[in-house]
């Protein structure tokens, strides 16, 4: 049951209603610029700036430097948040080109496969700890810093939850040799699911649990808050782009804008 | 709804808001029909009506104005479901540290609008419920975010701390938007747009008003500089078309002053179009087809002046905005073809490094001035550096101080989105608001307070004269144009304009 009719509807569900929720956006239009200013004066610039400000959490750090030069509040978001998002990253393309090439990936680098699978499973088991750690952190601070428990509400500790065991689950397997599961038994058991030719799941309640886990949570993702994924592109993009033609420029102030001085 | 241009039937509408009246009645979406507020009586400042209409009618009303909203915006469809409550934004926003009430936190705001959008339109607020915030339409529900609707200023701080980069101003111009037409509408943001359908400006200035108080302004400079200096209206081939703020006729003449003073001083053959003798656009803030329909006027107005090669904006700064950012988007690229738009900050730029005007710095020798950026000129459309600039031209060295925070990252004064009721009860939370500002006034304690915005001015003024009367009293808030005008060697520096009360 989970391996077949959930797996194929979890697939269906995430790779159609992602790009529906993201076509829905595109529909409508943005009608005049909402620049923040000061913004880059090209589209490459500003470019940059969303790619930056969307992987680093930059407006986070911001808030960090601001709160310590100016008010001496601290904020305890950005580390817990920025180790979250990168150790996920990391893992699912871990998932994706470990089990792809049986953990040989680091062979271009040009290590033997047993190395590379060591160097595979240590990562794995790195950025799993990571994971599992930061969203502990998160979740704890969602609910004992006083403002945050109050403006979260009941499905954000659910998110947290579900993310949270789908990865101790990971971490368990890897960690306990009684419930490993090797690469080569995950790779067969997808590529039977993509060829249409399903075969058995290995037989281990871990690996059915965290696989049923993974399927809620993409089932779940295009009709949640998970879709920041994409819409802190979007978000992102409409206050930092400043297009020249859209609004009232005049050349001679030019000189301006590269006075730098009474700083 | 699309404005056609009116140059196409042959002619400029006379009296533009009889033919604007009528084509918004015209062309108003379905929803619009009952624009309530039009008809309500009695609306206070930050206390919504009782009973606005027939309740059953509450819900779908709602809905409909919310869903055509999302379908026309598309910042509003990504910031309802990009929102993580991160708590990013929990120390960003002045009005929740100057209230302390949770409400305020702009995550908290923004979600008295979310939880309709997750019931209405969302499968998951449809199928999940109060699980994941959703709720159904309440009028207590309304009235509670028409509170804290309305107490937001629009200043866009927080979306510098926003990790995904929402903008919670956004999110409250279209609920007030949606508030409207619900019934719910702030009786001074109302009474604004009816005198701007009236009169055309914002103070109910008919143009005998005008001619009278402009020979007032010119007696008044004539006794401080001794020269006849001209505030000329409606002169048709003049090169120069001014358009103030109307504030400044009555609430702020030394801005009008020390334009006339740059202008007679530059030998500009300016004019003031008596039609349009209003800058700001309160449309911005809570509904988006006025803002439309009075951008429109403006530019309509403007390009009866046949002979004009520019036009200056005077210091009012969503205004601005909406002239910079806005104007090209909404009403069609031909618009600067036929004329320069600058702000009055660009011209006077212009006019002191070109040598035009000559300003003597000595004269604010040991004085102590600071510059507040307006939100919206500084943020929302990038005149950060540019009063700097002037300000380096004109101050001798180590006059100007800074405030912190500055530049775009500056709290907001608490008067933003035109909060400048003057009823007694919201005059305690105008109080509040302005917190932030005053303490970094007191932090400063400047002699001036540079202000280049005319709601600013009123606000600024109401802190450092009412709120914070005791602590900032001496302070004195003034236009940049103020400070350009008498520094200019022709004329005298006034003696006693700016000495501590």
């Amino acid at each position: 049951m989970v391996s077949n009719v959930l797996s194929y509807l979890a697939i269906v569900v995430f790779f159609v209603g992602v790009p529906l929720q993201v076509y829905r956006w595109m529909k409508a239009p943005v009608v005049y610029p909402l620049t923040d200013f000061p913004a880059p004066k090209t589209a490459e610039g500003a470019f940059i700036k969303v790619l930056l400000d969307s992987f680093l959490f930059r407006p986070i750090l911001l808030k960090i430097y601001n709160s310590t030069v100016y008010s001496g509040k601290g904020t305890d978001l950005w580390i817990g948040g920025w180790v979250f998002h990168v150790s996920l990253a990391l893992i699912i393309i871990g998932h994706i080109v470990g089990i792809g090439t049986l953990g040989h990936q680091f062979t271009i680098l040009g290590v033997s496969p047993e190395t590379s699978l060591h160097m595979s499973e240590l990562l794995g088991t790195v950025s799993g700890i990571f994971l599992s750690l930061s969203l502990i952190y998160l979740l704890l601070r969602r609910f004992f810093n006083p403002i945050v428990r109050v403006m979260s509400d009941g499905i954000d500790y659910l998110i947290v939850l579900l993310i949270l065991g789908i990865s101790c689950m990971g971490n368990f397997m890897r960690l306990n040799p009684t419930y490993e599961v090797e690469y080569d038994v995950a790779q067969r058991w997808i590529m039977g699911l993509f060829t249409l030719h399903p075969v058995a799941l290995p037989d281990n309640p871990i690996f059915t649990w965290h696989l049923f886990l993974v399927e809620i949570l993409l089932i779940y993702f295009p009709f949640s808050k998970l879709m920041h994924s994409c819409g802190i592109f979007f978000a992102r993009w409409m206050i930092t782009n400043y297009d020249p033609k859209k609004v009232m420029v005049f050349d001679w102030r030019s000189k301006v804008c590269e006075w730098t001085g009474g700083k | 709804m699309n404005f056609d241009r009116n140059e196409e039937q042959g002619r400029f509408p006379q009296r533009w808001w009889e033919d604007e009246r009528l084509k918004t009645v015209q062309t108003m979406d379905k929803g619009d029909k009952h624009l309530v507020p039009f008809f309500a009586p009695k609306i206070y400042p930050l206390e919504p009506m009782d009973k606005p209409f027939d309740e059953t009618e509450l819900e779908s009303r709602f809905v409909s104005a919310f869903a055509r909203i999302l379908a026309e915006h598309r910042q509003l469809k990504v910031y309802m479901e990009s929102c993580v409550k991160c708590g990013a934004c929990m120390n960003a926003c002045h009005t929740y540290q100057g209230t302390g009430e949770l409400r305020n936190i702009p995550v908290m705001r923004a979600d008295l609008l979310r939880r309709y959008y997750k019931k209405y339109f969302t499968t998951q607020g449809a199928i999940l419920g109060p699980i994941v915030g959703a709720e159904k339409v309440t009028l207590e529900g309304l009235k509670e975010m028409y509170y804290y609707f309305y107490q937001c200023s629009q200043c866009r701080r927080c979306s510098y701390y926003c990790p995904m980069g929402i903008d919670t101003a956004e999110i409250t111009r279209y609920g007030r938007e949606i508030l409207i037409q619900c019934g719910f509408v702030s009786q001074f943001h109302w009474s604004v747009l009816t005198s701007m359908w009236k009169t055309g400006n914002h103070m109910v200035i008919t143009k005998p008003g005008l001619m009278d108080t402009v020979e007032f302004l010119e007696e008044e400079l004539k006794e401080e500089t001794g020269v006849d200096i001209k505030i000329p209206i409606d002169e048709w081939d003049a090169d120069l078309l001014y358009n103030p703020s109307s504030a400044d006729f009555f609430a702020y003449p030394d801005t009008m002053i020390g334009v006339a003073k740059v202008m007679h001083a530059a030998g500009i053959k300016w004019t003031i179009s008596s039609d349009i003798i209003e800058t700001g656009n309160f449309g911005l803030f809570l509904h988006e087809n006025t803002m439309r329909m009075l951008n429109k006027r403006l530019i309509d107005q403007t390009f009866k002046m046949k002979n004009c090669k520019e036009v200056v904006l005077g210091e009012c700064a969503h205004g601005w905005r909406t002239w910079k950012m806005m104007t090209k988007t909404i009403n069609g690229e031909w618009v600067d073809k036929k004329f320069h738009y600058v702000h009055l900050v660009h011209k006077l730029i212009e006019l002191i490094d070109s040598g035009i005007i000559k300003v003597d710095p000595s004269r604010y020798e040991g004085m102590k001035v600071t510059l507040h950026d307006s939100c919206n000129n500084s943020r929302g459309a990038g005149i950060i550096e540019e009063p700097r600039y002037v300000l380096s031209k004109i101050l001798p060295d180590g006059v100007f101080t800074e405030m912190t925070p500055n530049r775009e990252m500056n709290w907001c004064c608490g008067g933003g989105s035109g909060i400048l009721w003057d009823d007694p009860e919201s005059i305690n939370l105008r109080v509040k608001l302005s917190k932030n500002k005053a303490e970094q006034y007191m932090s400063v304690d400047p002699d001036i307070a540079v202000v280049i915005c005319s709601i600013g001015k009123a606000h600024n003024s109401f802190i450092v004269h009412e709120g914070y009367k005791k602590e900032l009293d001496h302070v004195k808030i003034k236009g940049l144009v103020d400070l350009v005008g008498d520094a200019i060697v022709d004329f005298p520096f006034p003696a006693g304009k700016y000495a501590k009360s």
